[in-house]
């Protein structure tokens, strides 16, 4: 497969980004997930101070 | 999976089930080892089942293996809710990287089965952003995707992406290993295992290479795989032209298991056994493993449950004795 080297530098570029969003995006994104969820009914609600301790 | 794996406690055999405590990891999908076996033989029917994946093939024999660690490690772990757990790991060993580690699992509302919902996303990372990423998704009712990813000094060393479909008597699966669209490399790996009878499976996998570093530029990788179980005992192997690999498991008693693995590596010339047991004693709280190979390496891991606290203690040694070497590894699980 022989790609433009402009179009190879573009998704060069994508994909870096893609890759870097991924790295630092993907424990938060866990993080929100879970706090989007919330506590079990009838548990107290959860704070990011749950993060540290109870 | 990394630390947050390798530091849960090992849940406890099945007669024996004490209340989960909050901060008791979940099964995230996988089948408890010990009560699968421990169960298997009564469910032996004329019905032929899913094999599982061939990754697993040599699963039950695996497990039974110490996994030593060195140096100091402090894990806590935290339940927050039934779908959301944290852990915090700290490390201190002059072999691998030391330091903290925050790990993240979050576990979906899609129920499976009792033991098992999707998706789950876990994940660690420590504070110069090494992270290891696993999601897994069940899409549809037999289709199973998996993405596991690691990177190290910025870098992605390893991307895997993997889909496993299981029939009613096989499973499929395509792995995708570091795929790198510009240079056109990477690892593609497709297995598939098949249920003959209720005791026999037979499988194989073809792997194909390509990559600038090649001779030639690809490779292509055939194998067989197979594995009998015959009440408490199951022979599994993989043969291809130049390795070799056969295991053998043996649930010898309620509280012991034995396993034995012969790895022959024919194009380095190099072949490895290694014996290893495991002692459940589930009224002392106690696993044990231990095992021995044939260069010299003596392992063993002790994990103890401190009852009524909720604490874990762990302590690892593996001793060489041709190579003079000795690490002592102790660990404080707390949740």
């Amino acid at each position: 497969m022989t790609l433009n080297p402009t179009t190879k530098q573009r998704i060069a570029i994508v994909l870096d980004v893609s890759k870097f969003v991924f790295q630092w995006g993907f424990i938060p994104a866990v993080l929100f997930l879970g706090f989007r969820k919330g506590a079990d009914p009838g548990m107290p609600e959860l704070s990011v101070m749950n993060l540290l301790w109870q | 999976m990394g630390n947050v794996m390798a530091s849960a406690p090992l849940p406890p055999p099945p007669p024996y089930n004490p209340p989960p405590g909050p901060g008791l990891m979940p099964n995230l999908g996988k089948q408890d080892p010990s009560s699968a076996d421990a169960y298997a033989p009564a469910e032996t029917t004329t019905r032929i089942e899913n094999p599982g994946t061939i990754e697993d093939l040599h699963k039950k024999c695996k497990d039974i293996f110490p996994i030593n660690f060195e140096g100091a490690k402090l894990v806590v772990n935290k339940g927050l809710s039934n779908h959301f757990h944290i852990s915090h790991t700290i490390n201190m060993s002059s072999v691998i990287q030391s330091g903290y580690r925050f790990g993240a699992t979050y576990v979906g509302t899609k129920q499976i089965s009792p033991t098992e919902a999707y998706p789950v996303l876990l994940g660690d990372i420590d504070p110069s952003g090494n992270l290891n990423a696993n999601i897994l998704h069940q899409l549809g009712s037999r289709l199973k995707g998996k993405l596991a990813a690691q990177v190290q000094r910025n870098k992605f060393t390893a991307i895997q992406m993997t889909a496993d479909y299981r029939g009613d008597a096989y499973t499929c699966s395509l792995t995708l290993g570091n795929p790198d669209i510009l240079n056109c490399s990477g690892v593609l790996v497709l297995h598939y295992l098949q249920s003959l009878t209720p005791s026999l499976a037979l499988g194989g996998e073809l792997a194909y290479q390509r990559g600038p570093g090649l001779p030639g530029g690809q490779i292509a990788l055939l194998s067989a795989a197979g594995r009998y179980t015959h009440g408490d005992s199951t022979f599994s192997g993989s043969i291809s032209p130049s390795a070799c690999h056969l295991c053998f498991h043996q649930r010898a008693s309620q509280q012991l298991q034995v396993g034995v693995e012969l790895e022959i590596n024919a194009r380095m010339q190099e072949s490895t056994a290694t014996i290893a047991y495991q002692v459940d004693l589930p009224k002392a709280d106690l696993v044990f493993k231990g095992s021995v190979d044939t260069t010299w390496t003596v392992g063993a891991v002790l994990e103890k449950r401190l009852q009524p606290l909720p604490f874990s203690f762990a302590l690892s040694g593996v001793i060489n004795h041709s190579k003079q070497q000795f690490r002592l590894g102790c660990g404080l699980i707390i949740g």
